[in-house]
């Protein structure tokens, strides 16, 4: 047995380096049960649609029958009889088992799968977690988009949803739930309930529209497939998600503004602070370095990035002084990785300012540097910078780049008058 | 005898462990029965970096408390310094559940239990837990059960630390046999101990300078808002003076105490000092003269770094008009001239020294405030000790990094 999982796992490796080769990102969209159809029926992915393959994955024929989606699976004929599960997850559950395999070929070759869902019903808490299970074993990068139920459809199906949201957090790479009672909360008095759906999925569509566009559209600030992966590095923790829009003279203040507004930030479900993050802005040809400078700022210590960001920025011929914001990011909660008494020091604001360097520093020409060390090479009384004294046994405290044990008249270059 | 409970506060510091004796009668009047101090080994700015010479002289300083108190410790309150602590605040949000959209018990227990939810690193541990105000619909309001609205928020201010060194400290405190009660963070201490509830209801900012670090915590409308320990202390000074004028430590040390100013005094700036170097104070070969100008640049380079950093980790926090009984400071670094000068200009409060008595009162000294504070906060806890199980209150602290 062992021998043969051996070799179908070589075999995966050599498909995932012709991949490699091949270039060509693969993005799979995969809505499952009735709120995941309705989803992919709906997108609109504007000018990407064809990039991206789109699926749906049903117990109910019916539903099915009415898509005009090529690729569509229908499971568990013989458990359902195509008439959809009942709310009975073990029913969802045994479907999907029973058509591991044809899941498995919809996925293969996948870099980055959307799964989206609404959780509780039988269908979506039954087979999201075989299929994120699947592509995830399957080597991709799995981001599920999951409703919760409202909570007037009583506890036992919010009971089922948190369960599944459980499990899915730790299968795949990054879990965002929408609980519908955003819905009513955020709908106003005159909006149908098509619409409030509508609204609701406009969220999601944005989202995986603005991470398609980063990852296949070439930006101001490119970020590529590899850097989506280290964000979502750790499984099993929150994923903060938001997103802001402005438009007009104000467009990147009211951007961030509506950023931070954002209902997804005020549910319990959702982290408000994140350890990576994934930050894109997409604007119109007007958009200024400053404005983006601006809003890393206000990103970054809104959401403590204290580890790392990640930040792209897109242009979209279509806005004209429109600015969107998306904010993707995740904790770490078993990366078993050591916060250093040296790092908690170092404030929030010092991830801006390296981040800020990192973006202005100027190259320095190669005249200049000999320079400077020329003048290092003067004959100057020199302090030995590893030499902190009466600390040199404590561990060393640095503090926005500065070791604090060295004199500070040193560092701030005083003249001594002794 | 059988009804009172003895307490024992214990401070490791940077430069010396001081251990207080207390009981508590009647859960009301603290009485102070024994003092312990010792010169600390193996702790370097807060942490320890020598086990043994630290269990050493923690160890001498307790025997030496309960011979003078002449009672055995029952119950031991830690308290926890070091730039490894951090203080988050989370807050915690949900939408108002019920139709009529007022405030449910229910939904107060989820807010709470949101803000507290904050995941951390697998050795970091929760030392504290302080409740901020709730807000519902961004408006401040006390208890807000059957209130009417749909967002309702709660900020927690969370006080984590490093896992490694904390139990480094319990360690050392286990080695003798005894159990830690709890653990308070020094800053926490200090302001329970320096600032009344007065100041506390129209904000103050306590500064607790020590040798290793320094400990700030803000009162806004008598809650903490923040706090932090910045790992500064007056061991820096006295290094940065060795480097400087080109000294050895004690020497060093002996100006700081008797020469130092935090500000560069003009009035007596060009004025030159003998450095012995003969214990007699004889003249000596190598003897030299130092301006006093540039020890005071010195000093002064140093600490004005300090409340930059401090004025930098308050950051938004830092608004005048929310603190009204300005700046407290304290710690043993606390008596260095001028300080409070450079203090108050630099974050623009008005800052006050606590007053220095005579060295033989222990309770009213600065270096002292933090230990002082730990007993005045076993006195306003005193059901902790006697209700939970013995290692319970911090295993349980412990084992909130295992749980969800």
């Amino acid at each position: 047995m062992d021998t043969l999982d051996d070799h179908s796992k070589y075999s995966e490796n050599e498909k995932h380096s012709a991949k490699i080769f091949n270039s060509r990102l693969s993005i799979h969209l995969i809505g499952i049960g009735c709120a995941g159809s309705n989803l992919i029926r709906d997108i609109s992915l504007k000018e990407i649609e064809g990039e991206v393959r789109l699926s749906v994955i049903d117990t109910d024929l019916n539903n099915l029958k009415n898509l005009q989606i090529d690729r569509n699976i229908q499971i568990g004929l013989s458990q359902t009889r195509g008439l959809g599960t009942g709310g009975d997850v073990d029913l969802g559950r045994v479907s999907a088992q029973s058509e591991k395999d044809r899941i498995t070929k919809l996925i293969q070759g996948d870099d980055l799968v959307f799964v989206f869902t609404g959780l509780g019903g039988g269908t979506g808490s039954g087979v999201a977690p075989i299929v994120t299970k699947i592509a995830s074993d399957l080597g991709a990068l799995v981001i599920n988009f999951v409703a919760m139920p409202f909570s007037f459809q009583g506890r036992n199906r919010s009971e089922i949803a948190e369960n599944s949201l459980l499990e899915l957090r730790q299968l795949a790479d990054a879990v965002i739930p929408l609980p519908n009672d955003i819905l009513i909360q955020q709908g106003r008095e005159d909006v149908n309930v098509i619409d409030a759906f509508k609204e609701g999925n406009q969220w999601i569509e944005e989202a995986i529209y603005s991470i398609c566009a980063l990852l296949l559209k070439t930006g101001l600030i490119n970020v590529e497939f590899p850097h989506l992966r280290k964000v979502f590095a750790h499984k099993g923790g929150r994923t903060l998600f938001a997103i802001g829009r402005g438009q007009g003279e104000n467009g990147v203040q009211d951007a961030l503004n509506n950023l931070i507004q954002c209902p997804l930030l005020h549910i319990s479900e959702q982290s408000r602070a994140a350890d990576h993050l994934l930050v894109n802005i997409q604007g119109g040809r007007g958009l200024k370095m400053p404005s983006i400078n601006h809003i890393m700022r206000t990103v970054t210590d809104r959401f403590c990035s204290m580890d790392d960001t990640i930040f792209g920025a897109t242009f979209n011929e279509s806005f004209e002084d429109e600015v969107h914001i998306l904010v993707l990011g995740t904790t770490d909660l078993d990366s078993g990785k050591a916060v250093a008494s040296v790092t908690s020091l170092e404030s929030k604001r010092f991830e801006d300012e390296s981040f800020e360097n990192e973006l202005f520093t100027k190259p320095v020409h190669d005249s200049k540097k000999k320079e400077s060390e020329e003048e290092t090479r003067q004959g100057e009384f020199q302090f030995d910078l590893d030499d902190t004294g009466y600390f040199h046994q404590a561990e060393k405290n640095y503090y926005k780049d500065q070791d604090l044990d060295i004199p500070t008249y040193h560092r701030r270059n005083i003249q001594i008058v002794i | 005898m059988s009804t009172v409970s003895t307490y024992a506060a214990i401070e490791i510091g940077t430069s010396k462990v001081v251990v207080l004796i207390g009981e508590i009668l009647d859960g009301k009047t603290l009485n102070l029965l024994g003092v312990g101090v010792q010169k600390s080994k193996g702790v370097r700015k807060g942490k320890i970096v020598d086990f043994r010479a630290a269990s050493h002289c923690t160890h001498t300083a307790i025997l030496e408390a309960e011979a003078a108190a002449g009672v055995k410790v029952n119950f031991v309150f830690l308290s926890q310094t070091g730039a490894h602590l951090v203080s988050n605040f989370n807050k915690g949000s949900t939408l108002v559940r019920s139709s009529d959209n007022r405030v449910t018990k229910e939904d107060m227990k989820r807010a709470i239990s949101d803000a507290k939810s904050k995941q951390l690193h697998v050795n970091r541990v929760y030392i504290h837990y302080v409740q901020n105000p709730f807000y519902l619909d961004g408006a401040r309001v006390e208890d807000p059960f059957d209130c009417q609205g749909d967002r309702l928020e709660v900020g927690y201010l969370s006080i984590h630390g490093d896992e490694r060194t904390i139990k480094d400290h319990i360690h050392v405190i286990n080695g003798i046999g005894l159990h830690v009660e709890d653990m308070i963070v020094a800053s926490v201490a200090s302001g329970a101990s320096v600032a009344d509830d007065s100041d506390k209801k129209m904000g103050v900012l306590v500064i607790d300078i020590g040798s290793g670090t320094t400990d700030y915590v803000l009162y806004r409308d008598g809650y903490i808002v923040k706090t932090g320990a910045v790992p500064i202390g007056g061991d820096h000074i006295t290094n940065d003076l060795r480097f400087g004028l080109r000294v050895d430590h004690e020497n060093a040390e002996m100006i700081k105490k008797t020469y130092g100013k935090a500000i560069i005094d003009p009035s007596d700036y060009d004025e030159k000092i003998w450095l012995r170097t003969d214990p007699e104070g004889g003249l000596t070969i190598g003897d030299r003269q130092i301006r006093k100008r540039g020890i005071y640049q010195i000093v002064n380079a140093r600490v004005d770094e300090l409340f930059t950093i401090i004025q930098d980790e308050l950051g938004g926090f830092l608004d005048p008009k929310h603190i009204g009984a300005g700046l407290i400071l304290t710690g043993g670094s606390s008596r260095l001239n001028g300080i409070e000068k450079v203090a108050g200009s630099c974050l623009g409060l008005v800052a006050t020294k606590t007053p220095i008595s005579s060295s033989a009162d222990p309770i009213n000294s600065p270096e002292n405030s933090t230990v002082v504070g730990l007993l005045t906060y076993a006195l306003k806890h005193p059901n902790e000790g006697k209700t939970r199980g013995k290692k319970k209150s911090l295993m349980g602290k412990l084992s909130t990094i295992l749980s969800f």
